[in-house]
């Protein structure tokens, strides 16, 4: 499986706080292949976010990250100082976080900081940079870039700064997109556009573009495989067909059954989760879904079950005692 | 896949397939609802002011403060009554006296002793903290309340008298009215009150103007409370945190202002004693009796040290914007 | 921008008016003029009466005011009464020089150490140097400057003998005076830059900054601490004002000659018009500076428009 352009396996992110340690991520095996449009989703606090922050360094110092494998294109992370992994990032991998509104420095006008990563890595002089700046905010989609560069972060609107993100995120012409919930803080008309932008791009660069977001709208409209995540852990991966037609996880089942659909004219019931997630201060011995499982067994409150093949679809995994070979005798595990 | 993850400390997380095949059926049964392990939240209840209460007694620095500021008012009641001597009795026998039995602290160049002068002091550094403090906690109060709960031009006229007021240094005010009512503890006050309840108006309009807002104050304007309950029961006991931080601040500042004011020699005159004043008069001498320094040097800065202190602690724990 | 100067000068002006008239009045109110018979006893009482109308006491107050009004619209802010043939121009002209000197030096050892110091102990935060500046923030906020000045002037000058006690002139003599004006300051700027500085490290722009490759050196050096500093230049405005309260004590403790010193003698001396004179120059001076700072602000700042 060497092929993947980024390869976690077993990671674990702890943040230690006043009131002790909080196990955000614990224990994620996952991958992007190069060019695709992987979807991680799954509620705030479920370790979505942090897993990506983990693997590019971006954590605060409290946090302390571990895993037995992390690599990018063939390199392992892991062994990467702090100084290499600075120089990957804005390179070869580019971000876009969640807030347009505070990610762009207010005091450095936009041309000053897509230029920033053209200095760095490409060593492009003021010039070049400029000119190629121009070029990224065009493709964005911005109109008269060449004004809209000497401009700050406080006159643009939050969707024409989220452009402006992906065009610094992009600029380097990078192998992985990585996006942070992008459309969250829009309104939802600019969110179609983001997405639609943001596809383009992917399509433009062939970059593969692993997409964060608590919502399944967003995934079903843009990505071709989907991982679902749950109290710091994965409880079921797969292609969207699978993820969408197939659900095998209570949990995602019951996300999908939370998502109301603008078809449907009342005749559907939402039905939502009951309860809330666990407190990953005092993770669950067990299944972390087990409070809220209509299903719950007596065993998914006292071990975990591991992530799985399902005989659905190939690549598709859950994590349920539910679906496992367990649940029904002493099947093969192997994937 | 592969899963055997052992963190170090933590129990194996994932069984091997050899103890999945182990397992008793009776594990795959349904769990009850009554045995899931759901949220409890069990924190009880506080009140603003127990939990503010509860918050200043852990600070250590806030506790230590009250103390040395309890033991100061102590030596500000008591310490001129324990001691023999009068605060300007002078007595040419015993002029600049190291700190003995007879004289705690010493005496000075006129045979004065120092202790009962420092107590004396600090019944002056006290009182004018205080009353300065009180009195522009009053004065800030009602304009900023005013000013806060009236709004529009009003609002607006008011805070450009402050903005005029507060573009001149303080400092300039408070000497021009000492100079023009002479140098006594009652003019210091009343200097201090031209332009220290700037700070406490403002807060209190902010306060005043954002409690406003919130539909508490909304409700009760529904049911039909009059203006006068709303902002009586409403908007100032709501504010009530932020304006005894502000205030507790102004005392250090105040007993600062009287001990420079009389170091710089427009203060209090002599022979009265204030902390300023003897530590003004100790100058000339201070090579060969630096005691005569230290005394009110030290009362003053543990003084002001200890309001600061209180109000750190008072700060973190009223002030519901720092609150977690 | 223009029209925002204009405005603020005009908000300056009105301040200024309010606090000439104030002083002006509160002044003439004082019980007692210098150039009573009560007060000058040696002096016969002719020359007295001489006196009074070459300085045009004895005008009505209003008049007074007009005239003190008038001559002030030209620059003029009179004589002094106690030092008699002195203007009170003259002396504002040979006492600033060195205030100024002090003051400027102060507030450049100020932001100096307070601004390294701060972000230091932001980044190492916990550390054995943010320890220490929590210490000297504690002992700089709480200490009034005169005891710190009596405690210099007394381990340095007296006791150690490194330093020259008091007087004016040499780079020597400056030492003392200047950590003195600057040691409140640095307390406070240091705490002041420090945790504004955390604060914008928890901000999503330093992240993404992180997140566009751009070294942890440059993060803190050009997006950290530009950002950081805001808090800063604010304070710069009443740290002039600071400044001018420790020039007071500093001035007559180190004996600098000082347009400080000159204000406090006025004072002692109740000469009106030197007193009133300078009032107004502090002012102005002050009120200046707020405006400079200001403008300095909104260049670091472009969010800041000038149009309110």
């Amino acid at each position: 499986m060497s092929g993947h352009l980024l390869e976690i396996q077993n990671l674990r992110t702890d943040f230690s706080i006043a009131g002790g340690v909080v196990r955000a991520v614990r224990g994620i095996d996952l991958f992007v292949d190069k060019g695709e449009f992987l979807g991680v989703v799954g509620e705030s606090g479920c370790g979505k976010s942090v897993t990506m922050l983990s693997v590019m360094r971006l954590l605060s110092e409290n946090a302390t990250v571990q895993a037995d494998k992390l690599a990018f294109d063939g390199r392992d992370l892991l062994s990467q100082g702090h100084k290499k992994m600075r120089r990957m990032l804005g390179d070869e991998i580019g971000m876009i976080f969640q807030d347009p509104m505070t990610s762009l420095d207010p005091l450095y006008t936009i041309g000053n900081q897509i230029m920033e990563p053209l200095r760095i890595h490409r060593k492009m002089g003021a010039g070049e940079a400029r000119r190629r700046a121009v070029e990224m905010l065009d493709l964005v989609g911005i109109s008269s870039p060449e004004q809209r560069l000497k401009q700050y972060p406080h006159e643009f609107s939050g969707g024409m700064r989220q452009r402006v993100m992906i065009a610094i995120a992009m600029s380097c012409n990078p192998k992985l997109l990585i996006a942070d919930e992008p459309t969250t803080a829009l309104d939802v008309t600019i969110q179609a556009q983001i997405l639609e932008l943001m596809k383009d791009m992917q399509a433009k660069f062939s970059a593969a573009t692993l997409l964060i977001t608590h919502d399944l709208g967003v995934i079903a409209s843009t990505c071709s495989r989907v991982v679902v995540m749950y109290g710091g852990l994965i409880m079921e991966s797969g292609s969207v067909e699978d993820i969408f037609y197939h659900p095998m996880h209570p949990y995602t089942t019951g996300l999908l059954s939370s998502i109301s659909d603008v078809g449907d004219t009342g005749k559907k019931k939402l039905s939502p989760i009951p309860g809330s997630p666990p407190d990953l201060m005092n993770p669950p011995a067990g299944c972390p879904f087990t409070a809220r499982c209509d299903s719950a067994m007596r065993i998914c409150a006292k071990a975990r079950p591991a992530l799985a093949a399902s005989e659905t679809g190939v690549g598709h995994g859950v994590a349920c005692w539910l679906t496992g070979a367990a649940a029904k005798g002493t099947e093969a595990l192997a994937k | 896949m592969k899963k055997t993850t052992d963190l170090p400390g933590d129990e194996a997380e994932y069984l091997t397939e050899g103890e999945i095949a182990c397992l008793p059926d009776g594990l795959f049964e349904r769990l009850p609802d009554g045995e899931k392990q759901t949220d409890v939240i069990n924190r009880p209840s506080v009140s603003y002011w127990e939990n503010a209460r509860s918050k200043l007694m852990a600070d250590p620095l806030a506790m230590a403060g009250f103390v040395v500021i309890a033991l100061m008012i102590a030596l500000a009641v008591a310490g001129p009554m324990i001691r023999p001597y009068a605060y300007d009795e002078q007595n040419y026998s015993v002029i600049n006296q190291t700190p003995d039995g007879d004289h705690w602290f010493g005496t000075d160049k006129f045979g004065r002793d120092l202790f009962v002068r420092v107590a004396y002091g600090a019944r002056i550094s006290l009182t004018v903290g205080v009353a300065a403090a009180f009195i522009n906690m009053v004065i800030g109060v009602i304009y900023g309340g005013i000013s806060g709960f009236v709004g529009g031009r009003t609002d607006m006229l008011m805070m450009r008298i402050v903005d005029i007021i507060m573009a001149v240094p303080s400092l300039l005010y408070i000497i021009l009215v000492m100079v023009f009512l002479g140098a006594h503890m009652h003019s210091i006050i009343i200097a201090l009150c031209f332009t220290y309840w700037l700070g406490t108006a403002r807060i209190v309009r902010a306060q005043i103007l954002s409690i406003k807002s919130q539909d508490f104050v909304l409700a009760a304007k529904v049911i039909g409370e009059s203006d006068l309950k709303i902002l009586l029961r409403h908007l100032i006991p709501n504010s009530m945190g932020p304006i005894i931080v502000t205030v507790t601040f102004l005392i250090p500042q105040a007993i600062f202002y009287e001990a420079f004011l009389s170091f710089i020699g427009i203060g209090i005159a002599v022979p009265v004693a204030s902390w300023g004043t003897l530590a003004n008069d100790s100058l000339s001498n201070m090579n060969t009796y630096p005691h005569l320094m230290l005394f009110p040097a030290l009362a003053i800065s543990i003084t002001i040290f200890a309001f600061n202190f209180i109000g750190d602690g008072l700060r973190d724990a009223l002030d519901p914007r720092l609150k977690r | 921008m223009t029209k925002y100067v204009l405005k603020r000068l005009l908000a300056a002006a009105i301040s200024m008016l309010v606090l000439i008239t104030a002083t002006f009045f509160l002044m003439h109110a004082v019980p007692g003029s210098p150039f009573n018979p009560g007060e000058q006893r040696n002096v016969p009482p002719k020359v007295l009466e001489n006196l009074r109308s070459k300085y045009g006491l004895d005008l009505p107050v209003w008049k007074q005011y007009l005239n003190y009004m008038n001559s002030l619209s030209h620059g003029n802010l009179g004589y002094s009464f106690k030092k008699l043939n002195y203007t009170v121009n003259e002396l504002i002209v040979s006492g600033f020089p060195a205030s100024a000197v002090v003051g400027a030096l102060a507030i450049v050892a100020a932001l100096a150490v307070g601004v390294p110091l701060g972000i230091t102990s932001a980044l190492k935060r916990g550390g054995w140097l943010d320890w220490l500046s929590m210490i000297l923030a504690t002992i700089g906020i709480s200490m009034p400057i005169f005891i710190i000045a009596i405690l210099l002037m007394y381990v340095f000058s007296m006791k150690l003998q490194i330093l020259p006690i008091y007087g004016y002139g040499t780079a020597s003599h400056l030492v003392i005076p200047v950590v003195c004006l600057a040691f409140s300051p640095i307390a406070y700027i240091t705490r002041l830059m420090r945790s504004s500085m955390l604060e914008v490290s928890r901000q999503d722009y330093i992240r993404s900054a992180r997140a566009r490759g751009v070294s942890e050196f440059m993060v803190i050096a050009k997006h950290g601490v530009r950002n950081s500093i805001l808090p800063v230049v604010t304070y710069i405005g009443p740290l002039i004002a600071i400044l001018l309260t420790g020039s007071f004590v500093v001035e007559r403790l180190f004996m600098i000659p000082g347009l400080g010193r000159y204000f406090v003698t006025a004072v002692s001396e109740r000469d009106y018009s030197v007193i009133l004179g300078i009032t107004i120059f502090y002012g102005a001076f002050i009120m200046l500076c707020t405006l400079l700072v200001d403008i300095a602000y909104a260049i670091i700042d472009p969010r800041v428009k000038f149009t309110d």
